[in-house]
């Protein structure tokens, strides 16, 4: 079952929760940026199969992964949920099925369009080489968790900035990360355009944050997307896909700024 | 004719992903199952060509309503095409989709899906 965990404690009455992305990531990537967030009580969200969980017959369809989502969400008071990529178009769906269960939303590098992961495919194939295929081939013909998370770091020059990848492809390594969870729910999360001109009407606060570096998701594409949703966008210099992980002071700075303008 | 149809359904299942379809379905002109019938039948005849008399796409290509395909590349991007629409046209989108989402198929649809 999917859990959430609070990681830091403040007298504040604010609440915000972190979604990681995947599909099947863990919320090990918030660690940095959480370190820098005060005032605030931060959660992180645990996908199920994550965080050591049994996960032989579950369901890790992306309508599961939404309704426990949900089900977690609905233990925090008027959350702020920041969602990464996979967990940016998931919290997105959970806004507007329930905005009132939301204070406000923030999607980090999250893709939404078919042009999006499109580019993102090509990007992927372009890197295709003899040694990506060995690791494909072990990641297919054994999707354990652990090839998953060999797979995953493996890529990991499409995701973190040249100076930080070597740190990005541990944490990934480090993570409690859940493959059945990416092969139920990965295909699925590419239909979900949709979900721009349905958050677009939803009047809630919502920001987009993105990295000038991104490598996997074009920042052009990315933006107009935001713009798209009616989100504010920032863009965070030297940042990759995983812009928190790359640029956690400033991502957290964004952060703060937004919670700020938002008073209470 | 079984190996025809073999080479076929492989074209088909690597062009075939549920995005493309319908983004390319938004683009496209009316469909016609004869037009695409006998452009899969032309784009088939050219390999043959290039694969058993030595032809270079260009050399193998006589005049048709096809764009010029002067590589590889652009073969398999225009035969995938063209099947494309010959599915669209006999309204075989739904079965194209449970097709490519069948076990047999993982490493299509996982290849191009980096994690996100």
């Amino acid at each position: 079952m999917a859990t959430i965990k609070l990681i830091k404690q403040s007298n504040s009455t604010k609440n915000i929760v972190f979604v990681p992305g995947g599909p099947g990531l863990g919320p090990i990537s918030f660690l940095p940026v959480t370190e820098f967030i005060n005032n605030v009580n931060i959660y992180h969200y645990y996908p199920s199969g994550t965080d050591e969980q049994e996960n032989g017959d579950q369901d890790f369809s992306y309508a599961t992964q939404l309704r426990e989502l949900k089900a977690e969400i609905e233990k925090i008071k008027n959350p702020i949920i920041i969602g990464h990529s996979f967990g940016g178009v998931i919290a997105t769906n959970l806004v507007i099925q329930s905005p009132s269960m939301v204070h406000s939303l923030i999607c980090i590098a999250a893709p939404f369009s078919s042009k999006v992961f499109e580019a993102a495919s090509d990007i992927f194939t372009k890197f295709q080489n003899q040694e990506s295929n060995l690791v494909n081939e072990r990641f297919k013909n054994d999707p354990t968790n652990e090839n998953y998370k060999d797979w995953f770091s493996f890529y990991g020059d499409l995701y973190f900035t040249k100076t930080n990848v070597d740190f990005g492809k541990k944490m990934i390594l480090e993570d409690s990360a859940c493959a059945n969870s990416y092969l139920a729910a990965r295909s699925e999360s590419a239909t979900k355009e949709s979900l721009l001109a349905e958050i677009k009407k939803v009047q809630k606060n919502k920001l987009f944050i993105l990295g000038s570096e991104d490598k996997l998701l074009p920042s052009a594409i990315l933006m107009k997307e935001a713009e798209a949703g009616n989100f504010k966008t920032n863009t965070i210099k030297d940042a990759g896909h995983f812009v928190h992980f790359d640029q956690p002071q400033n991502v957290a700075d964004v952060i703060s700024e937004f919670i700020k303008e938002m008073g209470e | 004719m079984k190996t025809m149809l073999r080479v076929l359904s492989i074209f088909l299942a690597v062009g075939a992903i549920s995005q493309t379809i319908y983004s390319y379905a938004q683009d496209s002109e009316p469909l016609s199952i004869e037009v695409e019938e006998a452009a899969i039948m032309r784009l088939i005849e050219m390999k043959q060509k290039v694969d058993t008399q030595g032809f270079t796409f260009e050399e193998s290509q006589e005049e048709t309503a096809l764009p010029q395909i002067k590589t590889e590349e652009q073969f398999k991007e225009a035969f995938a095409r063209h099947a494309l629409r010959y599915i669209e046209a006999i309204g075989g989108e739904d079965a194209l989709i449970r097709v490519i989402k069948m076990p047999e198929f993982t490493s299509l649809r996982s290849r191009g899906e980096p994690g996100i």
